[in-house]
């Protein structure tokens, strides 16, 4: 089946069965090694990406799904926007240690803020709860969000 | 590629009665796909292998919630995002509760409430939800329209009453008065993942007696199940914590548990009473609420 999508800004087209995962469409026909593969179930999140948008895990969604959709990765994290704040977040507050959740986490990150640039950490933490990671122990992700949202609402506050 | 024999038909349709012209006509087994977080899963491990797909997420009149007096109507591909953000749970708490701790937000965001009814795997906590809230099942085909009791639905372990042709249009619910209370109570070992055991129950209290009791289980057993035991242990009592702590014991009378993948069935058993009292003592508090 050709399925045609938007990926990180360019139109794509692919030529493949509709029931595979979509994560092996982008890693191998797309070449998008950075959505990662980890669990396969759908438990780890590391192979997030945003769909129209919003957060979901590329192992769970078919490919025939995304046909006339648009799908972000990190890749395609564009200068000044608010995923380049959220990877600067995760720079500054040493969020990263082996680095392999930290696209899925990112792309959470985005989707969540741009519903809610203000949301807080008990809140972040659910939002964040589909994502894995084996190394940091989670604070440092939440603290480097958390950094993203604060600012958010301090700039709320500083133009009121 | 249309040649190819592996190559499996996907197929978009937009409309209600194009969705079951497709199932009435599509030869071999053809399965409908809402937001296939249940369904890739058992694509990928070769459980299903269909020979087409009927993808039913650009069918706009299948999504959304249409709310009357006493009850609502929940589209079959409505979310668990959509429905959470929709005004209706913030009068059906059971239903938001539980739509709140399904999987993680990049589930809720694909994951379909029709989806997770069709799939019936007795641990999807939406599942004792629409249960406890008495839901209808409105199916159709391009022989007709009929609205099946969930109860009856819900045949056997992911086994439903939905024929080949069929397609599960929305589900009717009933939404509680100002004297009722609703809650869903989950234990899982790890937060985001399948339920050990989860609890959905109502309660309606007039004059500090309870009128109204409701409560279907998660997890603890072929289907999600209501507990008799325990409703009518509570029912005509004066609602109190001890009431609620008594009648919830009675709940292992009627639940069979298996060992699965979240726990042994002695230690489901162990734990329901109490995930029981937890989710009525949750509704209790909520049917004092004015709402």
């Amino acid at each position: 089946m050709k399925i045609s999508f938007e990926l990180d800004g360019k139109e794509t087209t692919v030529d493949v069965p509709p029931d595979r995962p979509l994560r092996d469409v982008l890693r191998n026909e797309c070449e998008a090694r950075s959505v990662k593969s980890g669990c396969d179930s759908g438990r780890c999140g590391s192979c997030t990406v945003l769909m129209d948008g919003e957060a979901v895990k590329s192992c769970l969604v078919l490919a025939g799904k995304v046909d006339g959709r648009t799908v972000s990765t990190v890749a395609g994290i564009e200068e000044g926007s608010l995923g380049h704040d959220i990877q600067d977040a995760f720079e500054e507050h040493a969020a990263i240690q082996c680095g392999y959740c930290a696209p899925g986490f990112v792309l959470s990150a985005v989707s969540t803020l741009a519903d809610d640039p203000e949301v807080d950490r008990a809140d972040l933490r659910e939002a964040l709860a589909g994502n894995a990671c084996r190394c940091t122990g989670y604070e440092k992700i939440l603290d480097a969000v958390s950094d993203v949202a604060g600012e958010a609402g301090d700039t709320e506050a500083g133009n009121d | 590629m249309s040649a190819d024999t592996d190559e499996m038909d996907y197929y978009t349709p937009e409309s209600i009665p194009a969705v079951q012209r497709r199932l009435a006509t599509t030869d071999g087994f053809t399965k409908v796909l809402a937001g296939g977080q249940t369904l890739s899963l058992l694509v990928r491990q070769g459980l299903v292998d269909a020979d087409a797909l009927v993808d039913v997420g650009e069918v706009p009149e299948l999504s959304g919630v249409t709310v009357s007096d006493d009850s609502a109507e929940i589209g079959a591909t409505t979310t668990y995002a959509a429905l959470r953000a929709d005004a209706l749970t913030d009068r059906i708490a059971v239903l938001d509760d539980a739509c709140s701790v399904v999987g993680d937000r990049q589930v809720r965001t694909m994951g379909t409430v029709g989806g997770a009814v069709c799939h019936a795997d007795p641990a999807l906590d939406v599942v004792a939800a629409l249960l406890c809230l008495d839901a209808r099942v409105t199916v159709g085909s391009v022989a007709g329209r009929r609205s099946v009791p969930i109860e009856d639905f819900l045949v056997g372990h992911m086994r439903t009453d939905l024929a080949d042709d069929e397609l599960l249009e929305s589900l009717t619910v009933a939404v509680p008065g100002a004297q009722s209370g609703t809650a869903y109570e989950k234990y899982a070992p790890v937060e985001t993942t399948w339920a050990t055991v989860g609890a959905a129950t109502w309660l309606t209290i007039e004059s500090g007696e309870i009128t109204d009791a409701r409560v279907a289980l998660t997890a603890v057993g072929d289907t999600a199940v209501r507990s008799p035991g325990v409703e009518s242990a509570l029912v005509g009592e004066t609602a109190s914590q001890s009431t609620l702590a008594e009648a919830s014991e009675r709940v292992v009378e009627d639940i069979d548990p298996i060992d699965d993948g979240a726990a042994s069935a002695a230690y489901k058993r162990e734990i329901a009473p109490t995930i029981v009292e937890r989710s009525l003592a949750q509704s209790l508090e909520r049917a004092g609420e004015s709402r």
